[in-house]
């Protein structure tokens, strides 16, 4: 019979949770570097490992992280000199890419193909993979992926790279993030490693930070982003009632279960009114304000509005 | 599809209640952890990746310094929290990591990447330290019962007020136990790490992590009971 490690807890976050150490990870947790900057109250062991949905705040931590990586990155850019063209790497007999021009990655080829994007940084392609560069100058730069699956790893200026799709923009906003499209149906999916992407069409956009995906249809638009790793149950969940007119109360009352900010953030822009309210009653819970703007002002759309969710959310500086 | 496929291994950790949830379905499923006495006595060697990646960097590969801000990034916070205020602390993770790039060509060890950044970190706290003013010392962080935390506290439910109070003054009592010990925890309860992870980062051995981790939480329960603090 195996001996039971007291500290396997403290030391290898194995075994039954000490009490101890768990209430000092809730308590000193607001202070890591992924985490709220400001204080705010992290549920006890007990309460978190009853929780169902995903952590609050997760969407500011990220934003932490992301804005700190990007600053890093941009200073990193500074140093080095930009390559002066578009070059493609690992497809033999082809240099370099320009604008208008496609490129086809043959299915046979290796996983290295890559495209260096001016001084962006790089996107690599599966094989598969059919793109166009639509490189638009010094402000803006694109490329449209036809089909297939890209990952772009971007050291540029939020919104000065994006990757179009047949279902809409994913607009760089400083990260790493994987971009796939169906070639049967145009469907394309967005995953972030690092970062956000903002992923637009149709007048709507999704904002997807690290480890959220979004999915879009050509002419449907960007749904709301959930976690790579959420469970199936709520992102059935949201599927069904983002875009629906008519909710029972069944559905309404769902929404006193979620904690993800981000989930409840893009409910904001549900389509049904009563599913808005809830999510924004639901959303000023989970940050902890102590009040929130109006409901009159997010079903309006209104300044104010936007001035408030900038200020709680942090995406201020995201925002074209 | 391989970018997939990579991708899910490279997305960020799930926010730590899912992380419980899978936890608790690994030991239902029987899966138990390696015995600890079982462990090797030396030094965690950093992984080949990490040495790659410091590698590549050095060359001037922006992804594989990306890649080293990630895995690093709590690492470094840990040591600089550790020492300033966490808004401080904050602020000078980005500016450790561009010294770090700076002196890149004169890192000799690869393999000692964390280590060397760890130095880093602890001499730009300090030179923060010495540079910082009366009125923004550690004991005025957030929920420290400051001033400024009172107006704030005023806004929120009582309960995460308190548990704001609480917060800061486990993390000043953290402060003041000896580095290695402080270094160790605030990268386990601060951040997250397993011993394991921190072994790696830090280059010290995983017995000596180990031994940081129990004496230091010991002397931290000891201080947090006897209310020496401050």
């Amino acid at each position: 019979m195996s001996e039971r490690d007291p500290d396997a807890y403290l030391v290898d976050q194995t075994g039954p949770p000490d009490p101890e150490v768990a209430r000092l990870e809730g308590l000193l947790g607001r202070y890591a570097l992924g985490a709220d900057a400001r204080p705010a109250a992290s549920p006890g062991p007990d309460e978190a490992q009853a929780s169902y949905l995903v952590s609050p705040r997760i969407l500011r931590g990220t934003l932490a992280v992301a804005a700190s990586f990007v600053a890093a990155m941009l200073l990193l850019r500074a140093l080095r000199p930009a390559p002066p063209v578009w070059s493609v790497h690992g497809l033999p007999g082809v240099e370099r890419i320009a604008r208008g021009e496609w490129l086809d990655v043959p299915r046979e080829a290796g996983l290295g193909v890559s495209i260096e994007a001016g001084d962006l940084g790089e996107v690599r392609l599966e094989p598969g993979a059919r793109v166009r560069l639509d490189d638009e100058g010094r402000e803006r730069h694109s490329l449209y992926l036809e089909r297939g699956a890209a990952r772009a790893t971007i050291v540029a200026r939020p919104r000065e790279f994006e990757i179009g799709t047949p279902a809409g923009l994913s607009v760089d906003l400083g990260c790493r993030y994987d971009v796939v499209v169906d070639p049967s149906d145009g469907a394309s999916t967005v995953r972030v490693l690092t970062g956000m992407v903002a992923f637009e069409a149709e007048g709507r956009t999704a904002f997807v930070p690290a480890g959220y995906e979004t999915r879009a249809l050509p002419g449907a638009g960007p749904f709301v982003p959930v976690h790579s790793a959420e469970s199936p149950e709520l992102v059935a969940w949201v599927r069904a009632v983002e875009r629906e007119p008519a909710l029972t109360s069944e559905q309404l009352q769902t929404v006193a279960e979620v904690s993800d900010d981000v989930v409840l953030y893009h409910l904001l822009r549900a389509v049904s009114r009563e599913l808005r309210e809830a999510a924004l009653t639901r959303l000023v819970e989970v940050e902890g304000a102590a009040s929130g703007p109006p409901p009159e002002g997010v079903l309006d759309d209104d300044e104010a509005w936007l001035a408030w969710h900038e200020t709680v959310l942090g995406t201020a500086f995201r925002r074209r | 599809m391989e970018v997939l496929a990579e991708s899910a291994s490279l997305s960020p950790a799930k926010p730590a209640n899912v992380a419980r949830r899978r936890s608790r379905a690994a030991r239902g499923a029987g899966v138990r952890p390696t015995p600890l006495r079982s462990e090797p006595a030396g030094a965690v060697s950093p992984d080949s990746r990490e040495v790659a990646l410091v590698e590549r960097a050095r060359g001037g590969d922006r992804g594989a310094f990306g890649e080293l801000y990630e895995r690093f990034a709590p690492m470094v916070h840990a040591v600089l929290l550790g020492r300033i205020a966490a808004r401080e602390a904050r602020d000078l993770v980005q500016d450790v990591f561009v010294a770090a790039l700076a002196r890149l060509p004169q890192l000799e060890e690869p393999g000692r990447f964390g280590a060397w950044l760890a130095a880093i970190a602890r001499n730009r706290a300090n030179d923060a330290l010495r540079a910082t003013r009366p009125e923004s010392s550690l004991d005025a962080e957030p929920g420290a019962g400051s001033a400024a935390s009172a107006g704030a506290a005023a806004s929120i439910p009582t309960e995460k007020a308190e548990d704001a109070d609480e917060a800061a003054r486990v993390l000043a009592a953290l402060r003041e136990l000896p580095e290695a010990y402080r270094e160790t925890l605030a990268m386990r309860l601060v951040e997250g790490l397993s011993g394991r992870v921190i072994a790696a980062r830090t280059g010290l051995t995983y017995g000596s992590v180990r031994v940081n981790l129990c004496r230091g939480m010991k002397l931290l329960r000891e201080r947090l009971t006897d209310g020496k603090v401050g």
